[in-house]
């Protein structure tokens, strides 16, 4: 029986302020702005409610008893609470408590991927039937720094199983991981710092190139193997050089490329990208992954679409559907629901 | 006693993210010593700007022996903003002039990839007088901006003939295996790029780069490689830039190059290439007629109708730079100097037809220490 994914759903926040809007505010209007937007929580929204939207449209195309599910793992850097888990909230709100194992995952950006790996592990040893493995985050950018314009908002949801009802099975998964501090946030401090330009090279480019040919080599698959990859999105140039230098076409990325109109979810923004290539895949079609998460690591995975997409694509809302439901926002609401404004 | 630099050492200037200062320096300084044919020194002068800031590494001088191997060598550490390879050159020329020391191999590094952009400006900020200037957050590119503006006012040039300097850099680059942009750019991208300082834009400006660069000095000619310090000279100006804006001069680097002339008894007209500081373009064509090579006000106009490149009246920055070479501040004077000694050896890129003698001008700060070497055939 193959591994693979039986269901996948994502959620993503209906508010969006463009970066024009935050550039105008900090002084920098003059620039060339590109037309990007990046998607806003609202007042109610966190990484828990974010997680079971994303987990109920999983349950739906997975078309499994919540019960079933033997692990909930949810990948995030932005928990409402410091210490209790979020992973119970999701849990309990879809149905899946109390025979469950559940814990939160932090890594970063690749938090989610990393969820993955370990509910792979535990449906491929049999130890769970079923296990829902989850990034989310809204993402926390300091006001007026680089990473404001795009730390956006959004979770993609994933039930792994090892069974024939499987719409992509899972070919293979190679992790890279180093100790290279590019990005952190010390316990206390409200807002993440950054490493400026030691986050290219030396952090994102090197980690998601290595895992991803190291999968590649291990699968012995090339680039054009590939209908679709999709890579961590920090910004929307880095995926599409990462594509570049590992020898993929633009063709192949674009369709998971959603920085430009969501901005970059953290734990979900490759997961959603993934979500979006499933969205728009055929039967067959083989699709890479590659997470990034600072600190620093990367997950590559690959997966072949199987026939099954086709009648479970539509039973929750496309990645599309969320994308084009939005609100602009202005920078002083903005700043009111992300709370920039103390009170 | 002469003194001739036998051997030369350079990395290429990028980001070193992998490579601790240390390691950088003696890189370089091992090049330079197989270079000059691998002679036993006996003094070492190391210079770095800002890794007491930026490193948080003070007493540099042993940890890069240690780091060589040499420890238990006599070493001096040496300091001075932007000219601090530059100065520990001259230092290891007085040691080698004065006749207690034979061999000595100079060495200057930087590493800025270790601070975050910000740490970088506020470290260099602190070139300038920390109570009176500096500590009201003036920095080198404001004014150096204050500079361009009066300058372009002043004289009636446009700003197309001050930022054609950046091209040039980059024209020069190409082929510069040390070099750190080594590709030409285009005047309108260099008018178009983000303004840093107005007018300055991010491309008339040196980018963040870390290297490092040695020189061997020797009290005899041993080999074809060798070429003569002629002249090297420093001098100093008050650290409290504002009466310098308004000259639109760097009284130090007249009085560096006036006495280097004299030194090595020749005038700007002998000067066959030279090397000046161009942290930003304007510096660099206020530096073309500080060192004689333009009448006041003319700077601009040498550049921009083509006088500084090889076969035109005074070919400068044939490596590149400070914008396209690079510039890790406590390296670059002796980046400098290493690559006049490649020119009057006949070995550049980009080289000038057989020169006799070459200048290296580097600065401190907005002006407040030069220093003017001149090497000689």
């Amino acid at each position: 029986m193959p591994l693979g994914i039986a269901g996948y759903g994502v959620s993503i926040p209906m508010y969006r302020i463009p970066h024009r809007e935050i550039a105008e505010i900090w002084g920098r209007g003059g620039r060339a702005i590109p037309p990007n937007e990046k998607s806003v929580a609202g007042p109610d929204e966190d990484t828990t409610t974010l997680s079971v939207e994303a987990a109920l449209n999983a349950l739906a195309r997975a078309k499994i008893d919540p019960r079933y599910i033997g692990a909930v793992y949810v990948g995030t850097e932005s928990k409402p609470y410091a210490v209790k888990p979020s992973s119970t909230i999701v849990a309990e709100v879809i149905g899946a408590t109390p025979d469950v194992t559940a814990a939160d995952f932090e890594f970063a950006c690749k938090a989610g991927t990393e969820a993955m790996v370990a509910v792979m592990g535990l449906v491929e040893s049999g130890r769970i039937n079923a296990g829902l493995a989850i990034g989310a985050d809204i993402a926390r950018g300091r006001p007026s720094d680089e990473l404001e314009y795009t730390a956006g908002a959004g979770a993609a949801a994933f039930i792994i199983m090892n069974d024939s009802s499987v719409i992509a099975k899972i070919e293979g998964h190679y992790s890279y991981v180093t100790d290279t501090p590019d990005f952190w946030r010390r316990e206390g401090d409200y807002f993440p710092m950054h490493g400026y330009r030691f986050t290219g090279e030396p952090a994102y480019f090197h980690h998601v190139i290595s895992a991803a040919r190291g999968l590649m080599e291990m699968l012995g698959l090339k680039p054009s193997d590939f209908e679709y990859a999709a890579f961590h999105q920090p910004n929307a140039k880095f995926p599409l050089k990462a594509a570049r230098i590992l020898g993929f076409s633009p063709k192949q990325v674009e369709p998971t490329l959603l920085n430009p109109v969501i901005g970059n979810a953290y734990a979900g923004s490759s997961l959603i990208g993934l979500a979006a290539a499933f969205d728009a895949a055929k039967p067959g079609d083989r699709i890479l992954l590659v997470s990034f998460g600072s600190g620093a690591g990367s997950d590559a995975m690959s997966f072949i679409v199987t026939d099954l997409i086709e009648e479970r694509r539509d039973l929750a809302p496309l990645v599309m559907d969320y994308v084009n439901r939005k609100k602009l926002v202005s920078y002083g609401i903005y700043a009111r629901f992300r709370e920039k404004l103390r009170r | 006693m002469d003194v001739y630099v036998c051997g030369v050492g350079l990395t290429k200037i990028s980001e070193h993210w992998a490579k601790p200062l240390r390691v950088l320096m003696a890189e370089a300084a091992l090049k330079a010593l197989e270079d000059a044919g691998n002679p036993e020194p006996d003094l070492i002068v190391v210079s770095s700007a800002l890794s007491p800031l930026l490193q948080k590494q003070s007493h540099l001088g042993p940890v890069v022996l240690e780091e060589l191997g040499l420890t238990g060598k006599p070493v001096l550490s040496v300091e001075s903003g932007g000219a601090s390879g530059a100065v520990a050159f001259h230092a290891g020329y007085m040691a080698v002039r004065s006749g207690l020391y034979s061999t000595v191999l100079v060495i200057g590094g930087e590493k800025l990839s270790d601070a975050l952009p910000m740490d970088v400006v506020s470290a260099m900020q602190n070139f300038e007088e920390r109570e009176h200037v500096s500590f009201y957050g003036i920095t080198g590119v404001s004014l150096s901006a204050l500079a361009y503006k009066m300058y372009l006012k002043k004289n009636g040039v446009k700003r197309e003939e001050v930022a054609s300097l950046a091209v040039h850099d980059h024209e020069m680059a190409v082929g510069v295996k040390h070099a750190q942009y080594p590709f030409p750019i285009k005047l309108e991208a260099v008018l178009r790029a983000t303004t840093i300082s107005e007018p300055i834009t991010l491309f008339e400006s040196f980018g963040y780069g870390d290297g490092a660069a040695a020189v061997v000095l020797t009290s005899r000619r041993n080999g074809d490689g060798c070429v003569r310090v002629a002249g090297c000279a420093i001098s100093t100006d008050r650290v409290t830039p504002a009466s310098k804006i308004g000259s639109l001069s760097f009284p130090s680097t007249v009085k560096a190059a006036e006495n280097a002339y004299r030194m090595a008894g020749i005038g700007p007209g002998d000067v066959d290439v030279a090397e000046i500081y161009d942290p930003y373009t304007i510096i660099g064509v206020i530096s073309l007629e500080d060192l004689g090579f333009a009448e006041r006000g003319k700077g601009a106009k040498l550049v921009w109708e083509g006088e500084v490149k090889p076969g035109g009246k005074i070919p400068v920055n044939t490596f590149g730079g400070l914008k396209a070479r690079g510039n890790p501040l406590g390296a670059t004077g002796l980046y400098q100097i290493a690559e006049i000694a490649i020119q009057l050896r006949g070995e550049a890129p980009h080289q000038v037809d057989s020169p006799k003698y070459g200048l290296a001008h580097a600065m401190g700060g907005f002006g407040g220490s030069s220093v003017v070497t001149i090497l000689g055939r």
